[in-house]
């Protein structure tokens, strides 16, 4: 269960989203933190604590700090007062700042540092880049430098290095910024991945994206504290549907059009459309991806069931 | 350790940052030994000094070396603060003690001596140039960004020190008796200068004895900064 708690509020519960379904000891938890920059206090008071498999995006104007918020929840700058405790000292965390500088290096060069310094084996993080470059749609073996990337690619640059050692937390500040259409709709299904298999996910967002916030519980930065966005109510939600594009194998298919039969399922050559109602989205993709799927697009359709 | 040195190493030699102190120096060492015959240590004396200001250039390029948003996912990896910034500092000694080699070597091996050193000259040599490359190093970290906001600042705050550094003895001279133990404060470059110039008056002792102050305080300085940083993290505007 994710509860956040401010300074001049009790203890709020949040128990709306399918997502929110607490597994065992929090990943991460805040208590009492707060924040200041001289006179000016960014973060006042901030308790939450984060499971397995949850998301949480933090809205906010500019300097409203939410990047100051993943920073503290990252470890990279400590806080004023209050504690950040982080289940397990070998937590994996994953940040992707708001943008990547141009570095002289390949993205190949660049990311194989990396995974080497966060102690990755040379085999698998060659296959996990070639694999990230791939999902991305970045080029993997060039030799062209980044220092002549576009803002684009510098970011899908930033976010593979964020989840190359498949982290357990992942904190990522604006990931969509600069990312063309297909590029976004490609990160928004890693990110559904990686949270159906249990990592917990802190996202600084600017823009709606509804599939996202679906399966997210939202919360609005202001004068230092978390308040809780209204979501989109469970009618809302219930009345929306979900298209995904994968592969499956046709055992694993049968098995779950058997365990959920009001998914509408297609098929193109290898590739499967399923049509999911909002009701059975989040169960459905759990399952999707604890049978093996590889999740090619997912697209969330309004009124539609 | 190994795999961040690695990527340091690329990245300092990608951003030619290091092409400004490595080409004054060796620019020094070509003019200086353009005549023939020098005296060994003394001139060892000089390159060693010389080092010591280059070293500490060279580590003020490293620690800084990447922007704050870079050095962020370079931590997220790296895990821990006091890792990624000894790996800085350490890179640094290394690159600034080859050029001290190159300093021992260059002339010995061209005879621009007017004797060919013997092997206990040559290790001493090599000892005095990569203390005083540590001594450089270990200062470099108090004037970065990460404490001190103004880059303007830290380097003008780095400069001073060093020339402090530098002048030591003359500083110590002209204070009152009561105020030249602040002296020690000062990094013992001096100490090193006068031993290399009288070397052949010293006994064993006292030849080890600046090598012995120089690691010392390279040593202190450098964990008082890496504990200052693990306080602070990454604690600063950035650029």
């Amino acid at each position: 269960m994710l509860k956040v708690q401010n300074q001049d509020s009790h203890p709020t519960s949040v128990d709306k989203l399918r997502s929110d379904r607490p597994v065992g000891q929090p990943m991460l938890m805040l208590d009492q933190v707060s924040r200041r920059y001289g006179t000016r206090t960014v973060l006042h008071n901030l308790s939450f604590s984060l499971h397995k498999g949850q998301s949480l995006i933090l809205r906010g104007g500019n300097g409203s700090g939410k990047s100051t918020l993943l920073k503290l929840v990252a470890g990279m700058i400590p806080t004023s007062s209050g504690t950040v405790r982080r289940n397990g000292r070998h937590l994996r965390i994953g940040f992707a700042p708001d943008r990547l500088p141009k570095l002289r290096l390949t993205s190949e060069e660049y990311l194989t540092h990396m995974g080497r310094i966060a102690g990755m084996n040379k085999v698998n993080l060659s296959r996990r880049i070639e694999e990230l470059h791939d999902l991305l749609e970045l080029p993997a073996g060039s030799s062209s430098l980044m220092l002549h990337y576009s803002k684009g690619m510098l970011q899908k640059v930033n976010l593979m290095q964020a989840v190359l050692n498949e982290p357990s937390l992942l904190l990522l500040d604006e990931p969509f910024s600069g990312l063309d259409t297909a590029s976004s709709n490609q990160l928004l299904s890693l990110l559904h991945g990686m949270r159906a298999q249990g990592t917990a996910i802190m996202t600084a967002l600017h823009d709606p994206l509804p599939s996202w916030e679906a399966v997210s519980t939202t919360y609005r930065l202001q004068e230092g504290q978390l308040r809780l966005e209204e979501g989109p109510a469970e009618g809302h939600l219930a009345s929306a549907s979900y298209e995904l594009d994968g592969l499956l194998p046709d055992v694993e298919q049968a098995a779950l059009a058997a365990k959920f039969p009001s998914v509408q399922w297609s098929a193109a050559e290898n590739v499967v459309r399923c049509e999911i109602p909002g009701a059975e989205y989040e169960d459905f993709v759990q399952h999707f991806w604890r049978a093996g799927g590889t999740l090619l697009s997912l697209r969330r359709e309004e009124g539609r069931s | 350790m190994i795999a961040l040195l690695t990527y340091i190493h690329r990245s300092f030699l990608r951003s030619y940052r290091y092409g400004a102190p490595t080409v004054i120096y060796v620019g020094i060492l070509l003019l200086i030994y353009s005549t023939v015959p020098n005296p060994i240590m003394e001139s060892y004396a000089f390159t060693s000094a010389l080092l010591f200001v280059v070293a500490a250039a060279i580590g003020s390029l490293t620690i800084d070396g990447e922007t704050a948003n870079q050095e962020m996912a370079t931590l997220a990896h790296a895990r821990s603060i006091v890792r990624l910034g000894a790996a800085k500092l350490l890179y640094a000694w290394i690159f600034a003690s080859a050029l001290g080699i190159l300093a021992v070597l260059y002339p010995t091996l061209l005879g621009r001596f007017e004797r060919m050193p013997d092997l206990e000259e040559l290790v001493m040599g090599v000892l005095y140039h990569a203390a005083l490359a540590a001594l450089g190093v270990s200062l470099s970290g108090w004037f970065s960004v990460k404490l001190i906001y103004s880059r303007f600042y830290a380097i003008l705050g780095l400069c001073l020190w060093v020339a402090l550094g530098l002048g030591a003895r003359g500083i110590a001279d002209a204070l009152p008796d009561g105020l030249s133990g602040l002296i020690h404060l000062l990094p013992p470059v001096s100490l090193t200068m006068h031993a290399l110039t009288a070397y052949g008056e010293l006994s064993m002792g006292a030849k080890w004895l600046p090598i012995a102050a120089a690691v010392g305080y390279a040593f202190l300085s450098t964990a008082l900064f890496l504990i200052v940083l693990n306080r602070k993290k990454l604690d600063y505007p950035g650029e």
